[in-house]
């Protein structure tokens, strides 16, 4: 049985805001937030810091151009 | 005339100065540029000659970089330019921390800002300053203040002071148990001031209360006499409320406007999540990406309950619970020029509701008897009484009232809606207040069901502002929010249409406009910040988009105001010819239920003669 | 009050991990004192880099002067807040006791008339030491500091043969002697007098420019014995080009400079020690209006080493053995320590303060 995250074409968003007290601080939390939720290779595409908090935009390539596609195998099973 | 020397330290790089210099010679400074690669020594040697106010340096910030920056600095130091010169830096990576490292006088982060430089330039206090919460250069403007509110259309203005005589003439004797709260909440307001300073006993301030308690239903006197909180509701800890202290004491720069070219409109939102210190965290964000309003946004049991809570409450649902104290520790927290609305158009505690916005600080009251007594739910006699009293208000304290024209998403058309806020405004006038009618751009049922945007959207939403220009000199406030109805709960759709709209009703010389997040059109949960972000962050990018570009009527929308404002006119003559304008709100003459539009039931049969 | 400037050859050349060790020996010995810097220290990582610093940990009764912008960066608490009327990019400088210990940020002012007037506002609240910390290389604003601390190390440079050669002739500026004669209160010229009472005015304060310099040079030319002032400073590469140029007619001329801060501020001391080599080789002279004591150098074997691979910067060190050793060897007249390599003389008896005394603060 496949799982969710397979069926990823190429990467996952995450948008959301983190409170902080600075840039430097944003992005640490940034970088750890992928690692906490498991994300492969996280990046930060966007990050905005104003005062208090940040705006961020995190990316995780799931499948990369040239990989061998678990959605495809999927759908080839189906 | 002024001179500043411009020294790109990059070797290849020069764009940003080229730019600079083109502005600050339109600006009347003699700006002297230096060509890229320039080393520290040579941008002394040239400030030593022509003796610059400023040297504005741009270099991209990396290792061993810094040490080229500084030892600019030190050079200037050395050669006593510094006692007669000031030197800024910009560029990529360059932090505020940074440039107090390197020991510049000004730094600019990020985008050119030509406002910031030209500040610096003249040492005066920059918007670029790092400040605290608090503290601003930004000033409160008042929406109403340009207004003369002068009618053009005297056919209008003669329907209008018709049905004004006939409703102030109808409210006399008349109460409700909300006013008399509101009278008493007054009074407990008073006496809690002078017993602070020690002039009044505790025992008056409790037989207030006592009265107050008599005139609120069960479950609100449950509250004052067994602490009985509503379900969900529960108080919060002195602790969560010591810690919000330590959240917002990042100094910053001061925070800028979404505006481009113009200083209008301001933007407002709406906030509710249903907990203060959600709620200000929200207001807080709103206003670092450049919000100038918010508006509070209550629960509708909130409004249903004969009586208000009081105390720092929370709870889970839409809306944050009006107490006075929920307010004041909100109004705390926001920024001083933010401006401020307490909503408190419909329900049964609308007169105390403007008392305690008052008190906490409210900049602005929103008042819609039509609306409030049909899409709002509350009893059209009922809300008459109230309504008026709270006209009143805010005409006793001066904060203008908007008015809300919501009643479009039921299905009423657009001149009925507008037929009510004329009649809102000139009664609001007639008692010394000053109204702001807020017409909404929206998607409605009317448009839908009319075919009216199935070309676009652009020539009904221009008409519908337009025709406000025709008919008197007032501010003019679309929302809430604009694009109603037409968001998707797809973030970037969501986004663009209110950018759209937003944009739109700029072009037109608007005086505010109320924009939603891209969450707008989901409805499981409560708004996220990041939603908001994305708004804010969207129209900003489209008023730099459009710039000073006006919207011209085209012939479409010309023929489209003109009807609109003829049938304004011609649902004025029936409700003046009726004689008695909440009788008119019953039978739907400004809004029927073939429209969508049903009387509230909420405080029927409450008001005391 | 003493004031000691913590001054480095780059940054991450260890002023504030020396700063700290000084400050620590002299809270032992009871003085009451003050920090502030021209810079900006105290952060958790480096900007740049994004490697750890050392932070400024401070105890209740301790006095700091940072801008207002960095008050709630750190963990201390603070009582007593007095503005200082010097504004920064992150606020107005505030003056601040330490109420409760913690964490600081440090950032002072930066330009040389800022810093002496902090300094006479805390002279005035009768602290008897005061820490001025420095930035990268900046040494201008220094001059106001009693005694200075200087750091060099790997992050100047990672070749150790390099570092050594740079802090000898760093070292060798700061042995010239006071002028003592009068001089022309004017600071906006270079001036020239002769014995002959020829008097010389260029249009500027500092020479940095050929044609300037061949003004200058001209003019030395033509005059025996004379005196030239140079308030600014002057470009290493003209000067020395300028000397050689005179030759014998050297012979007799006073060279007076500012301050040896403000030779250095130019950043190549081994080009200045030629120049002067080469003018006391043909009987010149070379004075100061003002001097700047050297206490002590430090060195520090660290320098941040950037990984392309992964874009970003590692801590790496050079052989500390070798590095101290060389460059004592290099510096013959002011005592060389690594602060983390002990043991070393008394550094407080360096900085003209004793430990004798014993007082305590009121918290």
């Amino acid at each position: 049985m496949t799982k969710a995250i397979d069926h990823i074409v190429d990467a996952i968003d995450i948008e959301t805001f983190l409170f902080c007290k600075s840039e430097d601080e944003a992005k640490q939390l940034a970088e750890s937030l992928c690692i906490e939720l498991g994300l492969p290779h996280g990046d930060i595409v966007f990050l905005e810091f104003k005062a208090w908090g940040a705006r961020v935009r995190l990316r995780s390539y799931i499948h990369h151009p040239g990989d061998h596609y678990r959605w495809m195998e999927s759908a080839g099973e189906a | 005339m002024k001179t500043v020397l411009l020294a790109p330290l990059d070797p290849v790089h020069d764009n940003a100065i080229k730019l600079i210099k083109r502005k600050l010679t339109e600006a009347g400074y003699e700006a002297v540029s230096m060509p890229p690669g320039t080393s520290p020594e040579e941008v002394i040697q040239k400030a030593l000659e022509i003796k610059p106010s400023v040297i504005l340096v741009s270099r991209t910030l990396g290792y061993k970089v810094a040490e080229i920056l500084s030892q600019l600095v030190d050079l200037a130091d050395a050669a006593g330019i510094r006692d007669y010169t000031r030197i800024g830096v910009g560029g990529m990576a360059i932090t505020k921390e940074a440039g107090a490292e390197l020991g510049f006088d000004g730094c600019f982060v990020g985008e050119l800002k030509m406002n910031e430089l030209i500040d610096f330039i003249e040492d005066r206090v920059t918007s670029g300053e790092i400040l605290r919460s608090g503290e601003s250069v930004r000033k409160k403007p008042d929406i109403t203040a340009p207004y003369s509110y002068k009618f053009y259309d005297p056919v209008i203005e003669g329907y209008l002071n018709q049905i004004v005589e006939q409703v102030l003439s109808w409210v006399q004797n008349k109460t409700t148990k909300g006013i008399e709260r509101a009278k008493i909440r007054s009074e407990i307001l008073e006496c809690e001031n002078e017993f602070i300073e020690g002039n009044v006993s505790s025992t008056t301030r409790d037989e207030l209360l006592k009265r107050y308690i008599a005139d609120c239903d069960p479950e609100i006197q449950a509250f004052y006499q067994s602490k009985q909180l509503p379900t969900g509701v529960r108080w919060l800890e002195k602790t969560e409320i010591d810690r919000m202290a330590n959240l917002f004491d990042t100094p910053h720069a001061e925070f800028v406007g979404l505006q481009h070219t113009n200083s209008k409109p301001l933007f407002f939102s709406q906030y509710g999540t249903g907990c203060p210190i959600m709620d200000i965290y929200h207001i807080k964000v709103a206003e670092a990406w450049g919000i100038d309003g918010v508006f509070h946004f209550d629960p509708s049991w909130n409004a249903q309950k004969e009586g208000l809570l009081q105390g720092c409450l929370t709870h889970e649902h839409d809306g944050t619970i009006i107490t006075l104290e929920n307010l004041k520790l909100i109004r705390h927290y926001m920024e001083p020029y933010t401006l401020w609305n307490v909503r408190g158009h419909r329900g049964l505690n609308t007169p105390e509701t403007q008392i305690l916005g008052h008190a906490a600080g409210a900049d602005l009251f929103k008042i819609n008897i039509p609306y409030g007594s049909t899409g709002g739910g509350t009893d059209p006699k009922r809300l008459m009484v109230d309504g008026i009293y709270s006209l009143m208000l805010a005409a006793q304290f001066g904060i203008p009232y908007d008015i809300p024209g919501n009643d479009e998403l039921s299905g009423v058309p657009p001149y009925k809606t507008f037929a009510g806020l004329l009649i809102m405004m000139a009664l609001g006038l007639k008692l010394g207040a000053r109204p702001i009618p807020k017409p909404l751009l929206c998607y409605s049922p009317y448009m839908t069901i009319h075919g009216k945007m199935d070309d676009n959207m652009i020539e009904m939403n221009l008409a519908k502002l337009a025709v406000w220009r025709d008919i008197v000199d007032t501010p003019i406030w679309p929302g809430e929010p604009v694009g109603f109805m037409t968001h998707t709960p797809d973030r970037v759709q969501s986004a663009l249409q209110t950018s759209l709209h937003a944009t739109l009703a700029s072009t037109m010389g608007v005086d505010a406009v109320t924009i939603a997040s891209s969450d707008e059109a989901y409805s499981k949960g409560p708004i996220s910040v990041q939603a908001r972000v994305d708004t804010l962050r969207a129209v900003k990018d489209q008023l730099r988009f459009q710039g000073s570009v006006k919207a011209s009527l085209t012939t479409t929308a010309e023929t489209l105001k003109e009807e609109i404002h003829e049938k304004i006119t011609e649902t004025l003559a029936v409700v003046a010819q009726r004689g008695d304008l909440t009788a008119s709100i019953y039978e739907g003459l400004l809004g029927s239920q073939e429209d969508g539009l049903y009387p509230g039931r909420v405080g029927s049969g409450t008001v005391i003669e | 009050m003493i004031t000691l400037g913590f001054v480095g050859t780059a940054k991450n050349t260890g002023k504030t991990t020396t700063a700290l060790h000084m400050m620590k020996l002299i809270v032992a010995s009871g003085y009451s004192i003050a920090l502030t810097s021209i810079g900006y220290d105290g952060e958790s990582t480096d900007h740049i880099t994004g490697l750890p610093k050392p932070r400024y940990f401070v105890e209740p009764g301790m006095v700091i002067a940072t801008a207002e912008g960095c008050l709630n960066y750190g963990s201390a608490g603070y009582s007593n807040l007095q503005p200082t009327g010097i504004k920064t990019i992150l606020g107005e400088i505030m003056i601040a006791t330490i109420g409760s210990p913690g964490n600081v940020v440090l950032a002072g002012p930066n330009r040389k008339m800022d810093v002496s007037r902090l300094m006479s506002q805390l002279a005035e609240r009768e602290m008897e030491v005061t820490f001025l910390d420095g930035a990268l290389n900046r040494l201008a604003a220094m001059t106001e500091a009693d005694g200075l601390i200087l750091s060099t190390g790997a992050a100047y440079d990672q070749r150790i043969p390099v570092i050594a050669r740079h802090a000898q002739a760093l070292e060798s500026l700061f042995h010239f002697p006071k002028h003592d004669g009068s001089l022309y209160s004017d600071d906006n010229h270079v001036l020239g007098c002769s014995e002959k009472s020829e008097k010389f005015e260029l249009p500027y304060s500092s020479v940095f420019d050929s044609n300037t310099a061949e003004l200058l040079a001209g003019w030395l030319s033509i005059t025996g014995d004379s005196l030239c002032y140079v308030p600014g400073t002057f470009a290493p590469g003209l000067f020395y080009e300028m000397c050689q140029k005179l030759g014998d007619r050297l012979q007799g001329k006073q060279f007076v400079f500012r301050n040896p801060l403000h030779l250095l501020a130019t950043g190549q001391p081994e080009l200045w020690q030629e120049s002067f080599s080469y003018l006391v080789s043909k009987s010149a002279q070379v004075f100061y209006r003002s001097l700047s004591h050297l206490n002590f150098m430090t060195v520090n074997p660290f320098y941040p080493k950037y990984l392309q691979k992964t874009a970003n910067y590692i801590a790496e060190y050079v052989d500390k053995k070798e590095l101290l050793s060389s460059v004592k060897e290099s510096v013959k007249n002011t005592l060389v320590i690594d602060i983390l390599q002990p043991p070393y003389p008394d550094l407080l008896e360096l900085c003209n303060l004793d430990h004798k005394r014993k007082k305590t603060y009121e918290s």
